[in-house]
């Protein structure tokens, strides 16, 4: 049967512009597992299409490239980040468990993402942490915590509408970070807040900091609302295909009243879902044959630096270049950055 | 009302299924479109995709005069230019530019289908309003009208080249049993495909030794281009039974989805007819597509009439004119 003209005249041969996922970038800590998940008896995860094995031998946190019965047969077809030993690089910190995705040599303690109000050693109440499996590429995912305004609509139920007196949004990048700063004033209360956290105000003032390390899929969000709580996240999209990724994350609500203290954190498994819902359908369709760009409108700064950004570090590695630029700033302490204690 | 017979005009919806509440995505070939009905109860038709970040428009909600909203940032769109209107948060003296639009397609209702065609098409004779219902003189249903959607697990071509060769196979009927009987060739009558099976009262004998005709004749006309299918049931004295009209879309993976309405007629005339219409009056379709298709069987069928069908090309009608 004959199909309507409008498809074929929108059909061309050339890839279109950005293409999130195609290319998984290298040298980065990659955070595969919470560390309480992890024990004496191997568990799987995937980066980059890649098997991941995880385990404690007698004690010491080991990542392989096969699972360990097998490993001393499979040693001789280990890869490249293995430098062919099938050991993953490998350490904990914050209560996650990250793996080197890149050349081992290059692997250092000083390129894994500061975090600075989760304890550098972990341990916090399990009830903070939690893990979503998406499907969509861990840059959609990211995009989407970038992409404030998407709150409004798909989690107004939890965060609040759209509707504020005054929004603003900043955005500054480095050769490897983004952050974006929203400040709203007078801007509807979140449900959440008044149904868990006993908020009586209508309106409050928000200032939502979202810190991104790129290479890592990691980012930071610390949010402050007034009147209301001080809200810090920590949301890790780990790339597990060009489809899916594996969220892990921890909301440091400890400093919160109860019950907001414990409900917020496993909120996230409902705002996990109500993301997927839109994120599904949206990744197949960057993978179109068809060259039509996403329009933008001036809240859309942030995701198109971020995708630049993305652009920028596939272009270096594209053509051999994994150094980290003298800008990075990876481990420094990342307070002041995300205002933590400041008056909005 | 202008008729074409050779429209691009597609039947993708039951208006039942359109409604002003939530909006319908739905997949027309390799196409992806929202139906949504304004507040004004006109159905509206959009490409089912926000041009902002690529969400189908059917994950949103419908807004007052027309307006589509998407549910992922808001973006709202009007439903008759396609314009994107709103984008939340914008300052009043913040402008959108009129290059901010999504597709649209043309839309109208008749007999109970939504109906869509490109908004680019530039033939006039294609833009004239789609017609149904070939052979009954008036669409008329005369009693309580059924209809549904059922998606199957063929491509069109090959769904109409099956209900050609083997109507038993997709259509059921109330107190009547389709046969793989043909009693004629197909033939050309007004530019559709029309192809007559033989059909028997259920529990009665059909064609044998003691019975030299057949009690009942299926008649399909086909549109060629938009595939649409009239199927209507007659007793030889040319008393209508019950009528179907099937309007299969192309779906994902090589599926076809199928709308379909059927009805009986206005006064049956005789008592078997007057069963079926008893019948349909008391809650059963006097016609309709199966939801349960013997593939077994629909796998072992013989090529019949359908070897006209194929995509039915100009040139098959070109040679059935002439015949």
């Amino acid at each position: 049967m004959n199909q309507p003209a409008l498809s074929t005249s929108r059909q061309r041969q050339l890839p279109p512009d950005w293409v999130p996922g195609e290319f998984p970038l290298r040298n980065a800590w990659l955070p595969v597992s919470n560390s309480r998940h992890v024990g004496s008896r191997p568990t799987w995860r995937t980066l980059h299409s890649r098997p991941v094995f995880l385990w404690r031998q007698q004690g010491k946190l080991t990542a392989t490239e096969f699972h360990p019965a097998k490993l001393s047969d499979k040693r001789q077809a280990a890869s490249e980040f293995t430098a062919g030993s099938g050991y993953y690089p490998v350490l904990e910190r914050y209560g996650l468990v990250w793996v080197w995705y890149g050349n081992p040599d290059d692997a250092h303690e000083s390129l894994v993402p500061n975090v600075p109000y989760i304890p550098a050693e972990g341990g916090l109440p399990a009830y903070m942490s939690g893990h979503l499996h998406l499907n969509s590429c861990a840059e959609l995912a990211m995009e989407n915590l970038l992409d404030l305004t998407h709150s409004d609509f798909v989690h107004a139920n939890l965060i609040g509408d759209e509707i504020s007196e005054q929004d603003e949004i900043t955005v500054d990048t480095t050769s490897e970070t983004i952050t974006m700063v929203r400040t709203c004033r007078g801007k509807t209360a979140a449900p959440i807040m008044q149904k868990a956290g006993g908020i009586k105000a209508k309106t409050q003032d928000l200032r939502s900091t979202i810190h991104i390390y790129v290479r890592s899929h990691v980012a930071l969000v610390y949010s402050r609302f007034i009147p209301g709580f001080d809200v810090p996240l920590l949301h890790c999209s780990t790339p597990e295909s060009r489809n899916s990724c594996r969220v892990n994350f921890i909301m440091n609500t400890g400093a919160a009243k109860a019950p907001f203290r414990y409900v917020m954190p496993q909120a996230g498994y409902m705002v996990g879902a109500q993301d997927n819902s839109m994120l599904r359908p949206q990744a197949p369709r960057y993978h179109e044959q068809i060259e039509r760009r996403d329009l933008n409108s001036r809240f859309d700064a942030a995701t198109t630096q971020y995708r630049h950004l993305v652009q920028q570090l596939t272009a270096r590695q594209q053509q051999g270049d994994f150094a980290y630029g003298s800008d990075a700033n990876i481990s420094g302490d990342k307070t002041a950055l995300l205002r933590i204690g400041m008056p909005i | 009302m202008p008729t074409s017979q050779h429209s691009d005009w597609w039947a993708i919806a039951l208006s039942e299924e359109v409604s002003g509440d939530k909006p319908l995505g739905l997949r027309c070939g390799d196409d992806e479109i929202v139906l949504f009905r304004g507040d004004d109860g006109q159905v509206r038709a959009l490409e089912n995709r926000c041009p902002h970040r690529r969400v189908p428009l059917s994950l949103g909600k419908i807004k007052p005069g027309g307006r589509i909203q998407c549910g992922y940032h808001g973006w709202t769109y009007d439903g008759d230019s396609g314009a994107c209107v709103v984008i939340p948060n914008l300052r009043p003296n913040e402008s959108i530019s009129p290059r901010y639009r999504t597709e649209v397609w043309q839309v109208c209702e008749l007999h109970g289908f939504v109906y869509v065609t490109p908004s680019n098409t530039s033939d006039e004779a294609a833009l004239a309003t789609p017609t149904t219902a070939p052979l009954s003189p008036v669409y008329s249903p005369g009693s309580r009208e059924f209809y549904g959607r059922v998606t199957l697990g063929v491509g069109v071509d090959h769904f109409i080249a099956a209900l050609m060769d083997g109507p038993q196979l997709l259509l059921a009927a109330s107190g009547v049993k389709l046969t793989g009987d043909v009693v004629a060739d197909p033939y050309l009558d007004n530019g559709k495909l029309v192809t007559r099976r033989a059909a028997v009262w259920r529990g009665q004998p059909g064609f044998d030794a003691f019975h030299h005709q057949y009690p009942l004749i299926l008649t399909l006309a086909i549109t060629p281009g938009s595939g649409e299918v009239s199927a209507e049931i007659h007793t030889p004295e040319d008393e209508l039974v019950a009528a179907c009209q099937l309007a299969p879309i192309g779906a994902a993976r090589g599926t076809t989805s199928v709308c379909w309405r059927s009805w009986t007629a206005a006064n049956p005339r005789g008592m078997r007819p007057g069963l079926v219409a008893m019948a349909a009056k008391a809650g059963i379709a006097p016609l309709q597509v199966r939801r349960q298709v013997d593939w077994e069987k629909l796998g072992g069928l013989l090529i019949g009439p359908s070897r006209h069908w194929p995509v039915a090309n100009s040139e098959t009608i070109r040679l059935l004119s002439v015949s």
